[in-house]
Formats: C-alpha cells, structure tokens, sequence
C-alpha cells in the first residue's frame, strides 16, 4: 500500500482527521449537555462545573492540533512534505500539547483522576517528541533545499 | 559569494539556445534557469562537465570568481 500521495495511507488518516476535527467541533458545543449526561449516567461523584471548565479550555488546543494535523498531512498527499510551513505546524502542535499537560496538572487540583495522570504523560511526550521532530524536519528541510539546488 | 556563472555569455557566443544546451547535458528547463540566475548553490561536477562538453569550453569560461 502506498503511504503518501493519492489514495495511500497518508489520505486516509487525512479524512479520518477531518472526521475527527468535526466531530470534536460538535462535541465542544455541546459541551455542558454532553457532561450533564455523562456525570447523571456514568459518574455521579464528578465535580461538573471544574470538569467543564478544564474541558472547555483544553478543548480549543486540541482542535488546534487536530487542524494543524489535516495541514500536515494535506502536505503529504501531495507529496511535498518537506516545507518550512510543516517545521511551523509541529512547533504549534507542541506548544499546544504543553498547554493542555498544564491545564491538566493545574486541573488535578480540583479533580483527580487516574486518567489525568496519563493524558499529562501522553501530552508531555507529545510537546518534547512534536519539538525535537520539528527540528528534525528543520534539518531537513535545510537538506532538501541544498540537494535541489545542486545543480 | 563570488562566484559569477557566465552561461548565457558562452551561450551567446555558441548561439545555442537554453531548451537546447538542456537537452544536451540532461537536465531540465527549470534546472537550466536556476543555474543561469545564479540561485544555484552548487554545481555538481558530473554537471559541468556536460556543459564544457555541449559548448566547448573550459570551466573558467563559465566560472568567474569577482571580489
């Protein structure tokens, strides 16, 4: 199976991200209906309101990520990852994930939960691995350039 | 840098055209340009040689160095 380009692997993802960005769009909304729901049902003992809150702020960085995701992988389906903009989309993407693993660990203040621990470990991962692999792109971009240009 | 390609000098002289000296030493169009502008960063000597080849010169002929 083909990885980048049209109809590969790569293109996939690409719309299930798409999927994805909509279907968190719609969640954010309905934010404070879908909580209701979710602490009757499930979780009684859940504190609502700092649940929605932490949900609330953390909810627009994660939409960040997932767009700035289609972007890369737009890049990608056209076979041309290696540009300056995708070194740009990595950076926000790492930015993002530090900002929810802070809103996460100001947040077991008020709720704590197994479940906190592990997204701060995930999204923490995320900031230094999204970091270095920016730089890395960074070099090689700075490669391609060198190579294309050789005449 | 200081190092001036005069292509389009030996070109002139030879009066060969770009399309043509492009397809004489294998390389495209765009490629051709880049050189001629002098936005290339490095000539490969694989590259030269084909051009000296094509339009029978030596690589000074193409190469200048300027302070």
């Amino acid at each position: 199976m083909k990885v980048t380009g049209k109809n590969s692997l790569s293109n996939f993802i690409e719309i299930c991200l798409k999927i994805i960005f909509v279907m968190g769009i719609i969640i954010y909304i309905a934010l404070p209906w879908l909580l209701r729901w979710y602490v009757n049902v499930f979780n009684p003992i859940l504190n609502y309101t700092p649940a929605l809150v932490i949900l609330y702020v953390s909810g627009i960085p994660a939409l960040i990520i997932v767009y700035k995701f289609i972007k890369i992988f737009e890049t990608l389906k056209l076979d041309n990852p290696f540009v300056l903009e995708n070194v740009r989309h990595l950076k926000v993407i790492s930015v993002c994930s530090l900002i929810i693993s802070i809103e996460y660990i100001i947040g077991m203040f008020f709720i704590v939960s197994i479940f906190e621990i592990i997204l701060i470990a995930v999204f923490i991962i995320v900031w230094l691995g999204g970091y270095i692999l920016s730089e890395l792109l960074r070099k090689a971009v700075e490669y391609k350039e060198e190579n294309d240009l050789t005449i | 840098m200081a190092i001036i390609v005069n292509l389009d000098v030996m070109m002139a002289k030879r009066k060969m055209s770009s399309s043509e000296l492009a397809e004489k030493i294998g390389i495209t169009n765009a490629n051709l340009s880049i050189l001629k502008t002098g936005k290339g960063k490095a000539i490969r000597f694989s590259t030269l040689d084909a051009i000296c080849k094509a339009l029978d010169c030596q690589p000074g002929d193409i190469l200048e160095y300027k302070d």
